[in-house]
């Protein structure tokens, strides 16, 4: 079930919020707990036990670290994020690593295991690790109330795909909260801004993609690929940041406050930059729990820019299990060690240099991030950068895009962060919460319903019986 | 006036979701929101052990059909996409000039692409069609009847003219145009295409022939190509431009490919359906009328011409049923679906007439009367 969704929408949303509502507060952790267990067992109907059994296992993973010390306490730890590490690992990695064996030795060393990938497992997972670490560590207490573990690790609004919320940061509010009618105004305002991003231009500029994509690669000339890059540059920010959105303001309707995830990422004049506006809470966690006990920059140069290489390897690998990831994010890695090593001061005599410098890392490492593999990725950079070498359109623009593209074109440059850049504190201050912003927002909402439902529509010429 | 926008936003809340699937149900309690889909919408199903597995995706399949508002949300977003963004909302139809629609899809034949000279036949597969047809043609007249294949022209070759020119430009030489001249060349077969006459119409009468939102052709067009027909049957009807034929606007139309788009109800009124009158009717009667596949329409006319005449039709055939019952003492129009030779038996028809549209002539390959 996706927040984009009918379902979601007309049934899960509005009967959640009213039993919870009626519940009232002694009663809204269960309430919520069952209704994120139902969510994601709506599409995963039994890996909904995988979930729970993790959540059992981290929730007394804390308990016996707050009930130790010293040695003993470090190899509870040790073992918690090691269990955690393994659930995802074999869901998730166990067929890339298997045939990367086999690659290696060019045979087969062993058997190739092919995983059904539970949705949403490296969130939840990554959220189970940050539990049992904020434990250790004395940032949080273990609850003995497992139902708060539960539903920490569970919450439907972040459990697909994010923000990852640490559990210092929400504990609290897990224990005692309010929700206020401005609560859930502007959450939902939050909501219907995020549905729009996802509906109205991710989705949209998302076909333009799929279509260039759709054709082969020879069909595509350099204008194609580039329109392709930023349709994608697009599409994945607005899906991306528009489902943070959405969770964000689910959050909020129901008494919960997370951290923003995206920054305008598009207005970044480095890449160091840019990892500090895009997905930040995945930054934030490896900086923690990766970065920081790995030395940091404590220990010098070369060491610094080994933990940012391993830092960005594992992010890579995060994303996706394969190497197209890996290199997108080895490809990040290698930009912030530059800038470290020197870049960033060039970057930082020109504003406008420094975005373009920019934008074409960024653009160029998406290009790897949409393609099937690492050689389509290649294929479509050397069809970007090497336009007189691929001159011969087959593939015509009216084939996959339109008015309508056109249109999210232009408001996803807009939207990126220029409009804010642009207009004056007095007046975004006197448009946020006004009439004419409600105004704007339910046009929003009823566009974006209109768009989810004509997404329903499927008429046949004849009749199908 | 901060409080107005969050109390706005809240209403909003509250009435288009929390209270959508109330307010929806007394709205369809009293209205008529039927689905143009031309499908059986889904059933709500059931949660049992059986189907714990696939029940989220059978009971989201069931939610998308009934979602509340969802045909008024259907036409809004579609409607935005036809007027304000010019666009199709539905690959299978394309948008043309003057709102002319067309359709256009792999899964049912080609039709745009085969009038602008794609998909030509090769040497076997015309040989291999020719050879079906004279077989099937053997069979009725071994009977003593006769046997006629009709092919009606379909609309993207007759108002090629509409079509956006990045879909290419329309060729003399396309696909059932090379059928037909190879038919007529290499063989005896009886064999009508009013391509040419359909055409030659659009020169000396200002009616659409075809109606605009549908791919079928409407009264007009099926006068023109009955008359074809019956021509070759050796029966002649004056020419549509005729001082005697009055054409005169009809109510509604049919309109499959505005239904593609969810717009039915709005542009609907863009199409332009006639009556046709004014030639001989010979006091026909309708003694059974029913244009279901199943069902058959039936016609006597007692001082037309004496041979009784079968048609095996498809849905263009419904716009010359009058047209063809009127001029023959006994006239059967049945659906091809539902043939068998009992039909022959039943009927005892003096004339059989095979009718297609064009962008089914692939058919002629394979249909068998046998």
């Amino acid at each position: 079930m996706v927040f984009s969704s009918s379902v979601f929408i007309f049934l899960f949303l509005p009967i959640v919020f009213i039993i919870n509502t009626v519940a009232g507060k002694k009663l809204s952790n269960y309430v919520l707990l069952i209704s994120s267990l139902l969510f994601y067992a709506w599409g995963e109907p039994f890996f909904v036990l995988l979930m729970i059994v993790s959540i059992i296992i981290n929730w007394l993973t804390g308990i016996i670290i707050s009930k130790t010390n010293g040695a003993i306490q470090k190899t509870i730890l040790s073992i918690g994020i090691i269990l955690n590490l393994a659930l995802i690992g074999y869901y998730k990695y166990a067929g890339f690593f298997t045939t990367f064996i086999n690659s290696l030795f060019k045979r087969n060393v062993v058997h190739v295991v092919s995983v059904a990938l539970p949705i949403g497992i490296s969130f939840f997972t990554f959220q189970a690790i940050s539990y049992i670490i904020d434990v250790y560590r004395g940032d949080a207490k273990a609850s003995v109330n497992p139902v708060n573990v539960a539903l920490y690790i569970s919450f439907f609004p972040q459990l697909i795909a994010g923000p990852i919320v640490k559990y210092k940061d929400i504990n609290k509010q897990i224990e005692n909260r309010t929700v206020t009618c401005s609560d859930i105004s502007i959450g939902f305002k939050r909501f219907i801004y995020g549905l729009g991003k996802k509906v109205l231009i991710a989705n949209v500029l998302g076909l333009l993609v799929d279509t260039v994509y759709a054709y082969p690669i020879e069909a595509v000339d350099c204008k194609d690929a580039w329109i392709c890059a930023f349709a994608y540059t697009f599409q994945i920010y607005y899906d991306f940041s528009g489902y943070s959105d959405m969770a964000i303001g689910l959050g909020q309707m129901f008494g919960f406050k997370f951290l923003e995830n995206f920054e305008y990422p598009y207005l970044s004049r480095s890449i160091t930059e840019f990892w500090r506006r895009w997905h930040i809470s995945l930054g934030t966690w490896f900086r923690e729990y990766v970065y920081i006990p790995l030395g940091g920059n404590r220990k010098g140069a070369l060491r610094t820019y080994l933990n940012l290489l391993a830092v960005f390897f594992l992010t890579g690998l995060w994303h996706g299990a394969d190497w197209s990831f890996v290199i997108w994010g080895l490809y990040h890695g290698f930009f912030i060690i530059m800038e470290r090593a020197g870049l960033k001061k060039l970057l930082d005599k020109s504003n406008i240099l420094s975005r373009i410098y920019t934008m074409g890392v960024v653009i160029s490492g998406w290009v790897f991030f949409r393609a099937d593999n690492t050689k389509e990725g290649l294929r479509y950079l050397a069809r970007m950068l090497m336009p007189w070498k691929f001159n011969d359109p087959s593939l015509e623009s009216w084939m996959y895009s339109d008015n309508k593209t056109t249109f999210a074109f232009i408001f996803a440059v807009v939207g990126m962060g220029i409009l804010t850049m642009i207009i004056p504190d007095t007046i975004k201050r006197k448009w946020k919460d006004s009439i004419f912003e409600a105004v704007f927002c339910v046009a929003i909402l009823v566009l974006s319903l209109a768009s989810i439902a004509s997404n329903t529509y499927n008429p046949f010429i004849y009749f199908q019986f | 006036m901060k409080k107005a926008g969050q109390t706005i936003i809240l209403i909003s809340f509250i009435l288009f979701i929390c209270l959508s699937n109330v307010i929806w149900a007394i709205v369809d309690h009293f209205g008529n929101f039927d689905s143009q889909e031309n499908r059986n919408m889904a059933t709500r199903p059931f949660l049992t052990i059986e189907n714990y597995r696939d029940f989220s995706n059978e009971y989201t399949s069931y939610f998308n059909d009934h979602i509340p508002f969802r045909s008024a949300l259907i036409s809004l977003n579609n409607y935005i996409d036809f007027y304000y963004y010019k666009r199709s909302s539905n690959p299978n139809v394309v948008i043309g000039s003057d709102n002319w629609l067309f359709y256009s899809t792999a899964n049912d034949a080609d039709p745009i692409g085969d009038c602008m000279g794609h998909n030509l036949y090769t040497e076997e597969e015309l040989s291999a069609i020719a050879a079906n047809c004279i077989a099937q043609r053997d069979f009725i007249v071994s009977q003593g009847r006769e046997f006629v294949i009709f092919i009606a022209p379909n609309k993207e070759c007759i108002y090629n003219d509409y079509i956006p020119s990045r879909y290419g430009h329309p060729t003399e030489m396309f696909r059932t145009l090379q059928l037909y001249n190879y038919l007529l060349e290499n063989t005896d077969l009886r064999i009508v295409f009013p391509y040419q006459e359909l055409r030659d119409a659009r020169h000396f009468i200002t009616e659409d022939l075809y109606l605009r939102q549908d791919t079928h052709w409407n009264h007009i067009g099926a006068y023109i190509g009955s008359r074809a027909l019956l021509s070759e049957l050796g029966i002649q009807m004056p020419a549509i431009n005729d001082d005697n034929i009055t054409i005169d606007a009809a109510e509604e139309a049919a309109a499959d490919l505005a239904m593609m788009l969810g717009l039915r109800d709005m542009l609907g009124t863009e199409n332009h359906e006639y009556n046709v009158s004014g030639y001989d009717y010979h006091n026909y009667e309708l003694l059974s009328v029913s244009y279901s596949e199943e069902g058959e329409t039936i016609y006597h006319a007692s001082d037309a011409d004496p041979r009784s005449i079968l048609v095996l039709r498809d849905s263009f055939g419904i716009a010359m049923a009058d047209y063809i019952g009127s001029q023959f003492s006994e006239c059967y129009i049945r659906h091809h679906k539902e043939y068998s030779t009992d039909l022959i038996t039943m009927y005892n028809p003096d004339i059989v007439v095979y009718e297609i549209v064009e962008r089914n002539s692939d058919s002629l390959g394979s249909f068998t009367l046998q």
